[in-house]
């Protein structure tokens, strides 16, 4: 289980000769089994914050530790190995295959990490029963709703059994009804499953699931609150 | 009146509505580089590649216009007759140089002599050649090109001779004539002459007369003396003036000044002006010819028939570049689906959306024009030297930029650019705005492809090829008179209709064709091979229209490659089947044995000989004698010339005492069969002539053959479709022939020819000239010699070259096309990638997957455009010389050949599009997964 620590992290866009400082040495930690939200207004460096943590991006300074490696130092190949079997990425737009079929899309990172054929069957139809989508496991992503995509988008991202999950937006796109019924599915896989997860939302119902919410404002940590979870 | 008003002003409104999207699509097509780029780069290419033509061809008109111009007796050319025995030529010629615009003239006479002759005695053959009277400083063009040794200056009361004729009567420089005025059979005037030069004609007149028999060389043998000597060698002729006598003259202008090939009706007017000037210089009594006008006048159709044969020989990579240009706006409007279904939220109409698109694709064109152009300038150089069917080299300075070009390739450009817009702008402005805002817009995911044209233009190709095969079979009778020669008008574009049929059908009337080339793939992309199979198969629209584009183009090439190669060789077959071996000599004297000489001659490995029979067949054919040992040797007929196809027994047959081997047409004509008998008889008579009996040799037919190369009347055993008793040949060996080859029955058998088979390495110029040089050779044919002959035709190499061009461009497009559209196809998908990264996968995996993907596709296009090439040029190889029954053709077959420039396109057209490939994947490789999450949906 995962240790999350950053230390005076910081990253800095540069758009020719403009800059624009995402992050202004931001410090924070997360607790392996924690589920964290992170909330603040557009622009205050949450979604960075999400892809320097997902091994995206690179920091322009500071550290990352995930269980006691600093993901600065990781070289491309590492970071390959460290998104491929350490950490689930849940996106606000599913960011799902349009040409393969739920299950395939599903199949896709344990294809990456070289599993068998039938241990890619095995996993992939756990993964559809806990999401609940094996009825609809031979459907396109353009033949599914927002919901069912981002069902499948989490069984993407639990495919290689990582330890931590990170999610941006994962109800952004969705109605009330599904939004709940997604933030309920983290909460079982919190529980259930002792993943770390990392949520990236506006969505105020979070505070229930959540075990504690961070507040950035321009870049850096405002505040944490302890959630009702 | 007001009805007519308001009408008007609709359209006005309605033309303002349009117009009035001007701006914007202006702006979006000038500030949207790649995407514009994309859009136009198919289009571009095409009027590059016809710009480029024209600029070649108006670039090289005056070199044209020149060549067309050689060989004629100057720029003007006049006769003047005067009865003056004292003319001063001098002040005429002065005259003629003085007068504006004129750069040289010559004046000459002809001077009647009957013969020449070597003062120390006459010469072998009593000859006279054509003697001329001329200002060595002007000399006319009858000596263009020739050598005079030492110089056209003649001293007084000297000759100058052609050095044949000269070697003919025995005289040398320094030696004495004798001009003869040979009046009657008693009566003989002659002046006494120097040989005051020899003159060797230029090496571009047919010296191909090889022998110093007289008969041979005279027609080009003439001589010369001074114009000064011209009173005083007609008096010692005692020819008298006093009737009147010819001066002839040539003038030549400043053609760079006077002559514009651009500007016909102003080089005529200045043409005309001059020849006034210089009627008034010859006199009225002078007859003057413009040999200009009347050229100039032909080289205005001249140049328009260049650019129609050059444009529609350049079909092949508009057509490309219109494909490529359809794939490339339907890119363009695919990445503004969401844009335009913004607009139409905002009220614009469907008809609006269309118009906008349509304009944006007429700037487009504008701008295609522009730089095609431009680029059209820079290709023009290297097309400069295959434009010019007179294969007169041009300056590679030389640069002409005509409005005719200008405003050919604003329009081609502009409606090029409309055409494959339209139909893409039709599609993309009925999409339904909510599907436009999804990922994949439904259309991706079918072809929508209707198969019914090419299904046609395949039935049609298909057909024609039967009925022309029905035709040339069937007799004649009311469906063939009713069919006429139809099918074999339309058989020059069959392949075209296949190639663009075929490669269709094939690339779009399924998509499982990707799927089964996809397994090609799974090597190199392991795990990740069934994603590509899956995008291949559910977006196959787009994987369509990359793929016929690389088929069109290969089979274009490998089509035209291989019927250029295939005639090559079949022109190479004709020639040696003609000859009938390396080398064909004809004797001069038939009864002298040439066997012996031409066998010990350096680089000679056999010799044969071909004996003409006179002997009575009791039918009207040719029968030959042949030694079959040495004739298959050096002749090595191939086996088609034998109706069974068997070499062996063909020789068998000849070897065979009693047996010979007839022609087809005999066989077919006189209804013979193989077995049947045939009776040879020739009178034996005494040296007087006296009837001593019959000789009768019973002969079988044992063997069939369309004819025996080289065995025959020269090139008259060619001629083509004639069906009667001309091709009616028998073929026989020497031992069937021995009764009448006894020396004693006189000549019944008189040497046709020898046939020379060359050694490995030997230089054919080298054993020519020792043959030539041998006694009683008459004349002497080389294969090679023809083959190069024929090759080094201006016309053949100038379109040669030109494919060769086109070729190399049509690889160009292929590699641009390929590259294009994966790169914005890859931009398309940037977020698919980003988020396959975020997802576990390395860079280099994902990149994989474009260049999978390109490779499976290239794959398709390659298997079916080589495919498609290649048999539609060999079914057409067997048609290329097909006519109606009753047409000449060739008797030599086609055999189809692949040659090895359309293996190296097929190798490294791919080669090209995976590099591109490469090239765009590596941007894949290496995509910034942030910035792409961000700013595309992450």
């Amino acid at each position: 289980m995962p240790n999350i620590a950053t230390k005076d992290l910081i990253k800095v866009y540069r758009a020719g000769k403009s800059e624009v400082i995402a992050l202004r040495g931001l410090d924070m930690q997360v607790s392996d089994g924690e589920l964290i939200a992170v909330q603040g207004p557009s622009g205050c460096g949450k979604t960075t914050l999400l892809n320097l943590l997902g091994g995206i991006d690179r920091p322009t300074a500071g550290r990352i530790e995930v269980d006691g490696s600093n993901l600065v130092d990781l070289s491309d190949p590492e970071l390959v190995r460290y998104r491929l079997q350490k950490v689930g990425f849940i996106f606000q737009f599913f960011n799902l295959v349009p040409t393969l079929t739920a299950e395939e899309n599903v199949e896709l990172p344990m294809r990456l990490a070289r599993k068998g054929p039938s241990g890619r069957a095995k996993r992939r139809n756990e993964l559809l029963e806990l999401v609940g989508m094996t009825k609809r496991a031979g459907h396109r992503p353009d033949e599914l709703s927002g919901g069912e995509q981002q069902r499948i988008a989490i069984s993407v991202a639990l495919a290689n059994d990582p330890p931590l999950l990170l999610a941006d937006e994962p109800t952004g796109e969705l109605d009330t009804k599904t939004g709940q019924e997604i933030l309920d599915l983290f909460r079982r896989l919190n529980q259930e499953l002792r993943k770390t997860i990392v949520v990236v939302t506006h969505d105020a119902r979070v505070s229930h699931i959540a075990h504690r919410i961070l507040e950035i404002r321009d870049g850096k940590i405002l505040g944490e609150t302890a959630a009702a979870a | 009146m007001f009805l007519s008003r308001l009408y008007v002003n609709r359209i006005l409104r309605r033309g303002r509505n349009r117009l009035g999207f001007l701006p914007y699509a202006a702006s979006d097509v000038l500030r949207n580089r790649r995407r514009t780029v994309s859009a136009i780069l198919g289009v571009l290419l095409a009027v590059t590649f016809v710009a480029g033509t024209f600029i070649a061809i108006d670039s090289s008109a005056r070199a044209t216009l020149d060549a067309s111009l050689a060989g004629i007796p100057g720029d003007f050319n006049f006769y003047l007759y005067s009865t003056n025995s004292s003319y001063n030529y001098s002040a005429l010629e002065a005259a003629l140089l003085d007068s504006p615009g004129v750069v040289d003239a010559s004046l000459y006479r002809y001077v009647p002599i009957t013969w020449i002759e070597n003062a120390t005695g006459p010469g072998v053959v009593p000859y006279g050649p054509p003697t001329y009277a001329i200002d060595p400083a002007h000399p006319p063009s009858t000596l263009s090109g020739v050598a005079a040794s030492p110089s056209l200056d003649l001293p007084p009361h000297s000759i100058g001779l052609q050095k044949d004729f000269a070697d003919s009567i025995g005289v040398g420089l320094g030696d004495r004539v004798v001009a003869v005025n040979q009046v009657n059979a008693t009566i003989r005037w002659t002046a006494n002459l120097t040989v005051g030069a020899i003159l060797e004609m230029p090496s571009t007149l047919p010296q191909s007369c090889p022998t110093r028999s007289p008969s041979c060389f005279f027609p080009f043998a003439l001589a010369i003396v001074n114009l000064r000597d011209i009173g005083w060698l007609l008096t010692q002729l005692k020819e008298s003036d006093t009737y009147g006598y010819q001066i002839a003259g040539e003038v030549w202008i400043d053609r760079a000044h006077y002559v514009n090939p651009y500007d016909s009706d102003a080089t005529q007017r200045s043409l005309l002006r001059i020849q006034r000037r210089l009627q008034e210089i010859i006199g009225p009594g002078g007859s003057l010819n413009n040999n200009i006008a009347p050229r100039l006048q032909a080289f205005s159709n001249v140049l328009a028939g260049e650019r129609l044969l050059y444009l529609l020989l350049s079909m092949p990579v508009v057509l490309l570049g219109i494909y490529l240009g359809a794939v490339g706006v339907d890119l363009s409007h695919a990445e503004r689906r969401r844009e335009l279904a913004v607009l139409k939220t905002r009220g614009a109409r469907r008809g609006q959306v269309i118009g906008l698109l349509i304009l944006e694709a007429i700037v487009g064109g504008l701008v295609a024009a522009g730089v095609g152009l431009v680029a059209g300038v820079i290709l023009s150089r290297f097309l400069l030297d295959v434009v010019n069917p007179y294969g007169a080299p041009t300056p590679y300075e030389s640069f002409i930029l005509t409005p005719n070009t200008v405003i050919a390739v604003a329009f081609l450009a502009i409606v090029l650019m409309a055409t494959v817009a339209y139909r893409s702008a039709k599609r993309t402005a009925s999409l339904p705005i909510v599907e436009t805002l999804g990922y994949y817009a439904p259309g991706e995911t079918k072809i929508l492809y209707s198969p019914k044209v090419d299904v046609a233009l395949v039935t049609v190709g298909i057909a024609d090829y039967i009925l022309v095969w029905w035709r040339g079979t069937a007799p004649t009778d009311l469906w063939t008179f009713l069919l006429g020669i139809v099918p074999f008008l339309l058989l020059p574009i069959v392949p075209l209709l296949l190639i663009v049929g075929l490669t269709r059908l094939l690339t779009r009337s399924t998509g499982k064709v990707y799927d089964w080339f996809s397994r090609a793939a799974k090597p190199f992309t392991k795990e990740l091979y069934y994603i590509i199979r899956r995008n291949l198969m559910r977006n196959p629209r787009r994987s369509a229209n990359v793929a016929i584009i690389i088929a069109l183009g290969l089979a274009f090439g490998v089509f035209t490659l291989s019927i250029i190669a295939t005639n090559a060789a079949h022109l190479e077959r004709e020639i040696r089947a003609d000859i009938g071996a390396d080398m064909a000599v004809t004797p001069a004297n038939p009864v002298k044995d040439l066997t012996a000489n031409l066998s010990a001659t350096p680089g000679v490995a056999g010799v044969t000989k071909i004996r003409a029979m006179s002997v009575s067949l009791g039918y009207s054919a040719s029968v030959y004698a042949l030694d079959p040992d040495s004739y298959f040797a050096v002749a090595q007929p191939e086996g088609w010339y034998f109706a069974d196809g068997n070499v062996a027994h063909g020789h068998d047959v000849l070897a065979k005492n009693g047996q010979v081997l007839v022609s087809q047409a005999f066989l077919d004509q006189a209804a013979l069969e193989i077995g049947d008998r045939l009776t040879l008889s020739a009178d034996r008579r005494d040296n007087n002539g006296t009837l001593l009996g019959t000789i009768q040799e019973n002969v079988t037919v044992g063997g069939v053959v369309s004819f025996l190369p080289g065995v025959g009347t020269g090139p008259s055993i060619l001629f083509r479709g004639y069906s009667g008793p001309y091709q009616w040949t028998v073929y026989t060996g020497l031992g069937t022939m021995q009764p009448f080859l006894d020396p004693a029955l006189g000549n019944l058998a008189t040497v046709y020819r020898y046939l020379v088979d060359l050694a490995p390495g030997a230089d054919w110029r080298t054993v020519k000239a020792a043959v030539v040089a041998e006694e009683d050779v008459g004349s002497v044919a080389v294969t090679a010699e023809e083959v190069e002959a024929q090759n080094a035709s201006p016309f053949v190499r100038a379109i040669a070259g030109f494919i060769g061009m086109e070729i190399a461009f049509i690889v160009v497009i292929l590699t641009a096309g390929v590259g294009l559209i994966l790169y914005a196809a890859s931009l398309e998908r940037d977020v698919e990638f980003a988020a396959i990264i975020a997802r576990g996968s390395s860079g280099r995996q994902t990149a994989q997957l474009l260049v999978g993907e390109a490779f499976v596709i290239i794959l398709v296009g390659l298997s079916i455009g080589v495919g498609v090439g290649i048999g539609t040029a060999f079914f057409a190889t067997h048609w290329l010389a097909t006519g109606p029954a009753g047409v000449a053709t060739s008797p030599v077959p086609y055999f189809f050949v692949f040659p090895w420039d359309a293996l190296l396109l097929v190798l490294l057209a791919p080669g090209a599009m995976l590099l591109a490939a490469f090239l765009v994947s590596v941007r894949t490789a290496h995509i910034n997964l942030a910035k792409v999450l961000k700013l595309r949906g992450g």
